[in-house]
């Protein structure tokens, strides 16, 4: 077991350092950055001192080295003009449209995205694991078409119009709070346990909204699973030990009908942040979505590669973790290597 | 006369509803006494597996019972009965497992992947048990020992995937017997197992009954297995009882026609009927050292740590123009391996020499590359061991036959169209049928398509690999006089691949004993029946379960070569599987892997 985590992870990197390769130059390949938009624009006003201080700048952000000098320099692997310092640092590089560092444009963002995909996430678990396998095991009665439909009405509704109606029904009769993911006052302050509440209330209308789509699609593939694995023969084994109805369908095929539920985790989670870009704008919740939307507009590179890389790690990890779940979930990829 | 402890009369199940509703089981009726063995007779569809579901509660949703009754006799001696088809839910809960326990056919996916079998074989106890839980791993390691695990403390710890299929089952024994069952239903619990193995479960099975003094409700479409463990027989076809009564007098005066058919079709080994060698002057296939190894998948990222498989080693043969030569293994010995080098659908390792003659001047294989492959494809053609899953089911029979055609010749729509009548009137089948789709057809209707198929393109040699083993007997027999006759009318070959000496002993004038990827013994087919000298090929014979309830299994002569392990083999047979023994020519054509 140490073995495979220690092999996983290990992939992991590797993947992680190819992936960031690629994010680097899928940015830089439209022509033109943002400086050199800025620099033509300065020199058509003929502003020498600006021209300079542009011609710095790309000495600085070592604009005009070769891309996969630049790409090392961004990681920290080669010293740029400031010594090394790059992601291997921590230093995740220079927002210039925003002319801060990406860390501080970023900073509660990242977290927060986290907190809300996490939470959809829960969500989605939480509601189609019941309802799936109740409509697996009542397969053609009355039950499993009313999952049914409310799941198809769930993943035909466009998600900014459930967002708005939720909005508007949920203040008007439950209080909830409209917009963003705190009241104002939190914003930028320091941790204490009336901003968690408020962020807690701001939470449950984006929950439901992001997850629902990903709910409809679960329950369905959680009942086709089950349904899959009621037919097969050690259920009917079970059965004939005198093992009760409900450990029947708990103990053996919802156990299997869960691999694939668990191994979607990973998949969930880049479609959870570039799905949620048009409810977060609904919804105006200061999420990674919008963010990357306005940094590949302006070419601003540095933040959307970080962006793209944040969004990557996290699949990573999302995967890593589905990895760990199955292996614990099922014998036959632990012990992979043992077998016959 | 004994105690009745399950009496099933005038029987009625059905599935479908309403209109469509159609009978599968009509009105059955058989009694099983008390530490006896009833063995239900009968081939596919004949509603035998159904009936077992039905005492057992296990119907699927589609199916209702429409008629009869089910007593049970819980308690001995007291004389009370239940009808198992009224009582509650959670009586038969309790009855399920504790009175009356089930085995199944296929013991790869009877038993849970996600579970130790320790933990699937103690839930047995956990439902029906009522003593403490401290002591169920101390009496599932003593039943693991009892059905003849080598080291059961590990056994209890292990997932089903790290045994094989017959050790699974005697867990699955082990499992069911826990308990101390009433009645024991074992639904065809050997029909997936190797003959060797099928012989040493049935014994298992039957010193479990002689300690714990249950009954056993045994369905099989085997008459030698009926022959050797059953007490009382009833057959059934269609969902009807043919006939019933002690086994020894069936099986010796059977009375219904249909019984005495499946008697007469049931294989035995004939070696008055064994084809006499063929003359070795002219071959259409010699091999010579053919090798195959396969790197098992290592671990970690470099693949780390992978060992040599040894699927192929060493094989010579030669099958002579007209001749058929048969491959006899159980599973993994490599003999399907064999047969696709020999196809070309894999490469064998280097060494390996392959030579051909189709009729127009000798090739090896390895010349086989472009249109010079494709021709050699025109020449050698396969009928696949199961019937269901070789035919697409979404081709008519027509576009199945064509195709063969379509790919290798260039004739037009009408010419492929005669040519379709003609091979379906061949092997039996009418053209009218031919716009029909593989699913209206059963199973021995099925494989006669496979072989016209395979002869669509006037091969030089057949390659038929198991074609009979999904085959009930009596249509088993049909198929295989049916190759038989083809092969004169076609002037074909054939390289014949089965698990069952028997099935070979009508057709084979050579036959290669296989095992773990070598040939143990290899002689003309008359010789090898009338003086067998390995221990395997001997094992293989006693395994055959013969339908004369005279003739037993001899269990000393199968345990002396079974398991396919050459370790385990008595001197001068004995090897080591790294460094196999030489291949040994005993008498002319009669070769022995064994010490000089």
């Amino acid at each position: 077991m140490i073995r495979y985590l220690a092999n996983r992870v290990l992939t992991m990197l590797i993947t992680l350092a190819v992936v960031s390769a690629l994010v680097f130059f899928i940015i830089n390949l439209p022509p033109g950055d943002f400086l050199s938009n800025q620099i033509a624009e300065l020199q058509a006003q003929g502003e020498a001192a600006s021209v300079a201080k542009a011609e710095f700048l790309r000495a600085q952000y070592s604009l005009d080295e070769p891309l996969w000098k630049q790409y090392l320099i961004w990681l920290g692997a080669v010293p740029g003009p400031d010594g090394y310092s790059g992601l291997l640092q921590g230093d995740w590089g220079w927002s210039f449209e925003f002319d801060q560092p990406v860390s501080e444009v970023l900073g509660e963002t990242m977290w927060l995205t986290v907190l809300v995909n996490f939470a959809a996430l829960l969500f989605i678990y939480a509601v189609s694991l019941p309802l799936g396998t109740i409509a697996a095991v009542r397969a053609g009665g009355i039950t499993d078409y009313v999952v049914a439909f409310v799941g198809y009405l769930g993943l035909a509704t466009p998600n900014f119009l459930l967002a708005l109606i939720l909005l508007y029904y949920g203040q008007r009769y439950l209080g909830l709070p409209i917009g963003g993911l705190m009241d104002e006052q939190f914003e930028g302050a320091p941790f204490s346990w009336d901003k968690f509440k408020s962020v807690l209330a701001h939470l449950i209308v984006p929950t439901i909204v992001i997850g629902t789509a990903g709910t409809a699609s679960m329950i369905r593939r959680l009942r086709a699973n089950l349904l899959d694995e009621l037919g097969k023969p050690y259920v009917t084994t079970a059965k004939a030990k005198g093992v009760g109805p409900v450990k029947r369908v708990t103990k053996y095929p919802l156990r299997a009908a869960l691999n694939p539920f668990v191994a979607d985790i990973g998949n969930l989670l880049p479609s959870l942040v570039s799905g949620s870009v048009l409810v977060s704008v609904v919804l105006s919740l200061p999420t990674l979505g919008p963010a990357l939307l306005a940094a590949l507009r302006s070419q601003d590179h540095y933040l959307a590669g970080f962006i793209l890389l944040f969004v990557s790690v996290l699949t990573l990890v999302g995967m890593l973790i589905s990895d760990i779940l199955l292996a614990i979930l099922d014998p036959r990829i632990r012990f992979g290597g043992r077998g016959q | 006369m004994n105690e009745t402890i399950l009496h099933v009369s005038d029987l009625g199940v059905a599935f479908g509803k309403g209109e469509n509703k159609n009978e599968v089981v009509k009105g059955v009726s058989f009694a099983i006494p008390a530490g006896k063995t009833l063995a239900l007779v009968g081939e596919s569809g004949s509603g035998k597996s159904v009936t077992c579901r039905t005492i057992m509660g296990l119907l699927a949703g589609n199916a209702s019972v429409t008629r009869g009754r089910i007593d049970y006799r819980c308690h001995l001696g007291d004389g009370g009965t239940e009808d198992l088809l009224t009582v509650s839910q959670r009586r038969m809960r309790d009855i399920r497992g504790d009175g009356i326990a089930m085995i199944f056919q296929e013991p790869m996916s009877s038993l849970s992947p996600f579970h130790t079998i320790g933990a699937q074989v103690s839930e047995m106890l956990a439902l029906h048990s009522t003593d403490d839980g401290r002591t169920h791993r101390d009496r599932c390691i003593e039943a693991f020992e009892g059905v003849g695990f080598a080291d059961p403390a590990r056994t209890f710890d292990a997932y089903p995937f790290e045994l094989s299929g017959g050790m699974r089952q005697r867990a699955m024994i082990a499992m069911a017997t826990i308990c101390v069952p009433n009645l024991l239903i074992a639904d065809e619990p050997t029909t997936a197992l190797d003959v060797t193995t099928q012989a040493l479960i049935l014994d298992l099975l039957q010193k479990r009954q002689e300690e714990t003094g249950m009954s056993v409700l045994l369905v099989t479409h085997d008459l030698g297995v009926v022959a050797n463990v059953a007490d009382y027989v009833t057959v059934m076809r269609q969902g009807e009882v043919m006939e019933s009564g002690p086994a020894r007098d069936l099986l010796m005066t059977p009375r219904h026609p249909y019984l005495k058919r499946l008697i007469a079709a049931a294989p035995a080994i004939d070696t008055d009927r064994a084809h006499p060698p063929a003359s070795q002057d002219d071959l259409i296939v010699r091999i010579e050292n053919a090798s195959k190894t396969y790197r098992s998948k290592g671990r970690g990222l470099l693949g780390l740590g992978s060992e040599r498989i040894y699927a192929l080693r060493e094989v010579n043969m030669t099958v002579p123009r007209g001749g058929t030569v048969a491959l006899v293994g159980e599973s993994g010995s490599g003999k399907s391996t064999l047969a696709r080098l020999v196809m070309r659908d894999e490469t064998p390792d280097a060494g390996t020499r392959i030579t051909y003659d189709m009729g127009d001047g000798p090739f090896t294989g390895d010349e086989l590359k472009g249109n010079a492959l494709m021709r050699f494809r025109e020449d050698v053609q396969i009928v696949f061991q199961d019937p269901y899953s070789s035919l697409s089911p979404r081709m008519t029979i027509q576009d199945i036959l064509a195709e063969p055609l379509k790919v290798h010749k260039s004739c037009d729509r009408s010419e492929m169209r005669d040519r379709s009548v003609a091979m379906m009137k061949r092997v039996g089948l009418l053209p009218e049928h031919l716009s029909r789709y593989p699913h209206a057809f059963s199973g021995g209707q099925r494989q006669r398509i496979a072989i016209a198929r395979a002869l669509a393109l006037e091969p030089k040699l057949l390659i038929c690999d198991e074609p009979t083993s999904a085959l009930d007997v009596s249509v088993q027999a049909q198929v295989l006089e049916l190759l038989d006759s083809l092969r004169e009318e076609f002037g074909l070959s054939y390289l014949f691949i089965s698990h069952d000496l028997a099935v070979v002993s009508h057709l084979a004038d050579e036959i290669a004993v296989m095992c773990r990827g070598a040939v143990v013994e290899q002689a003309p087919a008359k010789v090898l029946f009338e003086a067998p000298v390995h221990p395997y090929t001997k094992a293989l014979m006693a395994a055959a379960p013969d339908p004369h309830p005279d003739h037993r299994l001899d269990l000393n002569a199968i345990s002396l070569g079974a398991g396919a392990k050459p370790e385990a083999w008595p001197e001068p047979y004995r090897y080591d599987r790294r460094d196999p023994l030489p291949l040994r020519e005993i008498d002319a054509r009669h070769f022995v892997r064994m010490e000089a």
